[in-house]
């Protein structure tokens, strides 16, 4: 009894605030990113107003329990769900590269990609089938990328549960969204697993073609159409003869005709599947391509160290931080480290909703006026992490979408290198919130930003050279004040 | 191997090697290979109870299996040691546990009967709640037994029960959204042992149950305002209604509720608020304090939530509530 009253104490005052740092920016229902603490592992968050949701309080909570019972590397792994006041903190894995619809930005995929992704995708179903779950939204925006390439289903929001004695009867919920819905879906016919099946057919159908077939009518229409044609097909010389047949597999109005996840699995489409490892280069061509796309941006020059500082914009330096987590042994500040990640948040530009949001109509995610996503900076974290500095030229090379002007700044090599030089005990991330914080404070009126910036260089590359220099010498300056 | 070959370990072998590996568990050394065995031969009791997906389960081997488990004491073993298994190990558990649970021969149901006999399963499958990794795990066993009238009763009328108090208010949303559930089950499943609990025990759970509605946690006070409204107009509760109603205490805690900052909240108490109201033998202090602030109730009551206009009945009464508070 003694135990459980000390236990619920405890657990009692967990405050999700305690635990994670959030980016402000955190939309309604969609994920952002943020941080745990203590490790400096990145996370993503997605905070639900109970209040205001329309849903019963049950529901969320099935959903919930479902997620927490799923353990797969295919899948968004479930950390936690706190409630703050009438808030609902659900913390899930943080997947660096984006989803697929985001990646899509800089071109649609090769087919080799498009292989590679589905048959990861079908081992994902494969396990959530086998335990008895549906997922019942495939779809570009919910296939995710982790840093070093492995694809992940996100998004559980309208998962559902077959239950034990429910395996006959089937699920009769309208959900998921309108054009990658199964016909039998729509119809309210009732439906099973296969109804994923046919959605993954249509999402790869969107990562061939940029998007899902009727993209282009209102999503009423899709509705009324998807029913009533025949089928959609992939078409196109530059599609292999076994991509089209496995669209097809995927595609059949009659549920019953479309193969399971195991079997679509030895399909010979993606029996020519690569290594999941080769995604790598899909977030390489998106990152070049944002970093293209805003030339001069803060966030590209804030990578080649350049001291071109704007005023409103001077310690954005920070945004560089999420790629280098604070390791547990080198945070000894909690509160300063805390008060530097929310700094990063407020003065960066970067917005990480797009990429776990799932935001119910087609396209709504290729906003052109959208803030680029922190793009060189996890590149190098990609090579760094997982040892494969995959940007090799002939990578690069491959597939840049035609329309897009392709750049590549002199100034990416160099961090590359120094992310290499670097000990993986590196003491950047806390020593680089010191500076931060403490420079901030060093701007006096009339000073040219230039001299600041001048020294947080300095700062910098000594920190570089030597990792935690910065922090002995913050010691220092701190006890020689006493 | 040859398919078909395979010489499939008989449910005594299954059943023995996992009592053997949970043994195993406490030491550092053995407990990798251990753990291997214990979920490897999980599967394989699932198998033989659920089937493979292509052939039905086999009546006479799913006999043995159960048979076994009975016979070896496992079941109170695994769920002591649940924490220390695999992920997966630990949703079998949940599953081997659900499925025996459900066993029925002619009338009686074998395995309620084993756990009733054992009332150390129910009170480790609770104090479960006390650890995030296995708390859904054990939560899901836990509902399964309550289904049982008899194991309902026994957890109801165990010490142990005014535990879900504090799980339920655990700010870990999963593992106290499911003691919630339990705790909800236990008080709805089986009306007519809660009936006479509730009546028996009516001082001490509606002080802890005053705790739950005054709770910071908005989940907590949020469930337990739905649930009260659900045990309250329950025909089986009627004599625990009239006592509730009759205090003049509650009435204000609901009058407060009406105006929390959250409008399910204010909703749920509407539903719980009504019957004070309605009562047409209502107590001298309780009609004092509807009379006390009869103007205020009418105009809070004449906006209040006035865009649920497609919710008829709610409309009714609460044309009703006011009109009676008019009237008085």
């Amino acid at each position: 009894m003694r135990a459980a009253s000390q236990a619920s104490k405890s657990s009692r005052t967990i405050d999700p605030e305690l635990i994670y740092t959030k980016q402000e920016r955190i939309g309604k229902g969609s994920f952002g990113q943020g941080f745990h603490i203590e490790s400096g592992t990145p996370v993503a968050i997605k905070i639900i107003d109970l209040d205001a949701a329309e849903d019963e309080l049950e529901d969320i909570q099935q959903e919930i329990n479902i997620l927490s019972q799923l353990n797969s590397e295919y899948i968004t792994k479930y950390y936690g769900s706190y409630i703050k006041k009438a808030k609902l903190w659900i913390v899930m894995e943080y997947c660096a590269g984006g989803s697929c619809l985001d990646l899509m930005q800089s071109g649609v995929f090769e087919e080799v990609y498009i292989a590679t992704i589905m048959k990861e995708l079908l081992k994902g179903l494969e396990y959530l089938h086998s335990e008895n779950k549906l997922h019942r939204d495939i779809k570009a925006a919910n296939v995710l990328l982790s840093s070093n390439g492995r694809v992940k289903i996100a998004d559980f929001g309208v998962s559902g549960q077959l239950s034990q004695t429910m395996t006959i009867k089937k699920m009769n919920t309208f959900v998921g969204t309108p054009y990658w819905m199964a016909p039998e879906i729509i119809e309210q016919a009732g439906y099973d697993k296969k109804a994923d099946i046919w959605s993954l057919g249509i999402t790869a159908l969107e990562l061939a073609n940029g998007q899902p077939p009727y993209a282009d009518l209102s999503p009423m229409k899709a509705l009324f159409l998807i029913p009533e044609n025949a089928p959609p097909r992939l078409d196109g010389p530059k599609f292999s003869s076994g991509f089209k047949d496995f669209i097809k597999q995927c595609l059949q109005k009659n549920p019953e005709n479309r193969p399971h996840a195991s079997q679509l699995l030895r399909h010979k489409f993606i029996l020519a599947a690569k290594s999941w490892k080769d995604l790598v280069e899909l977030i390489l061509r998106h990152e070049q391509y944002l970093c293209g796309l805003d030339e001069g941006d803060s966030l590209c020059s804030a990578v080649d160290f350049s001291l071109q500082l704007d005023p409103d914009d001077a310690w954005d330096f920070g945004t560089v931080r999420p790629a280098v987590p604070p390791r547990p042994a080198n945070v000894p500040n909690v509160p300063v480290l805390a008060r530097g990640a929310q700094s990063m948040s407020q003065s960066s530009g970067f917005d990480t909703m797009g990429r776990h949001s799932v935001r119910p109509l087609v396209g709504s995610h290729l906003n052109p006026s959208a803030p680029p996503t922190t793009p060189l900076y996890r590149q190098y974290n990609v090579g760094g992490m997982v040892g494969v500095p995959t940007s090799s030229p002939a990578a690069r090379a491959q597939a840049p979408p035609q329309n897009v002007s392709y750049q590549q700044p002199q100034a990416q090599q160099e961090p590359v290198q120094l992310q290499q030089q670097r000990t993986p005990n590196q003491h950047y991330f806390d020593s680089g919130v010191l500076v931060d914080v403490v420079l901030r404070d060093l701007v006096r009126e009339g000073d040219a930003p230039e001299s600041v910036a001048l020294l947080r260089r300095a700062f910098q590359e000594a920190e570089y050279r030597s990792p935690g220099l910065t922090r002995s010498f913050v010691e220092l300056l701190n006890k020689h004040s006493k | 191997m040859m398919f078909g070959f395979v010489k499939k370990k008989t449910p005594l072998d299954l059943v023995k090697s996992i009592k053997e590996a949970l043994g195993k568990l406490g030491s550092a050394d053995s407990r990798r290979k251990a753990n291997e065995d214990i979920s490897k031969n999980l599967v394989s009791v699932k198998g033989i109870l659920y089937g493979d997906g292509v052939t039905d389960p086999s009546p006479e081997l799913v006999a043995q299996l159960s048979h076994e488990i009975y016979n070896s004491d496992v079941m109170p073993l695994l769920v002591a040691n649940i924490s220390k298994l695999e992920f997966e190990a630990k949703k079998d558990v949940s599953q081997i546990f659900n499925n025996l649970l459900r066993r029925q021969i002619g009338t009686r149901f074998p395995t309620a009967e084993y756990i009733a006999a054992r009332p150390d399963v129910m009170r480790i499958l609770l104090s479960g709640y006390e650890n995030q990794d296995i708390a859904l795990n054990c939560g899901m066993i836990l509902r399964e037994c309550i289904r049982h009238e008899v194991l309902a009763q026994q957890l109801l009328e165990s010490p142990n029960f005014w535990k879900f108090f504090s799980y339920v208010e655990l700010s870990t949303f999963d593992v106290a959204s499911d003691a919630f559930a339990t705790f909800k089950d236990l008080l709805t499943k089986h009306k007519s042992i809660v009936a006479p609990f509730l009546s028996s025990k009516y001082d001490e759970f509606f002080a802890k149950y005053t705790d739950l509605l005054n709770s910071t946690n908005y989940v907590t006070k949020r469930q337990s305002l739905k649930l009260l409204g659900e045990l309250l107009l329950d025909r089986t509760n009627y004599a625990v209604m009239l006592k509730y109603i009759g205090n003049p205490d509650n009435l204000k805690l609901m009058m407060n509720l009406l105006r929390d900052k959250s409008r399910n909240i204010q909703f749920e108490a509407f539903h719980v608020f009504k019957a004070f109201v309605a009562n047409p033998n209502k107590a001298r202090p309780i009609t004092d304090i509807l009379v006390k602030n009869k103007e205020k109730l009418v105009a809070y009551l004449s906006s209040f939530h006035n865009d649920r206009a497609d919710d008829e009945t709610f409309a009714d009464e609460k044309a009703f509530l006011i009109k009676a508070i008019q009237d008085l």
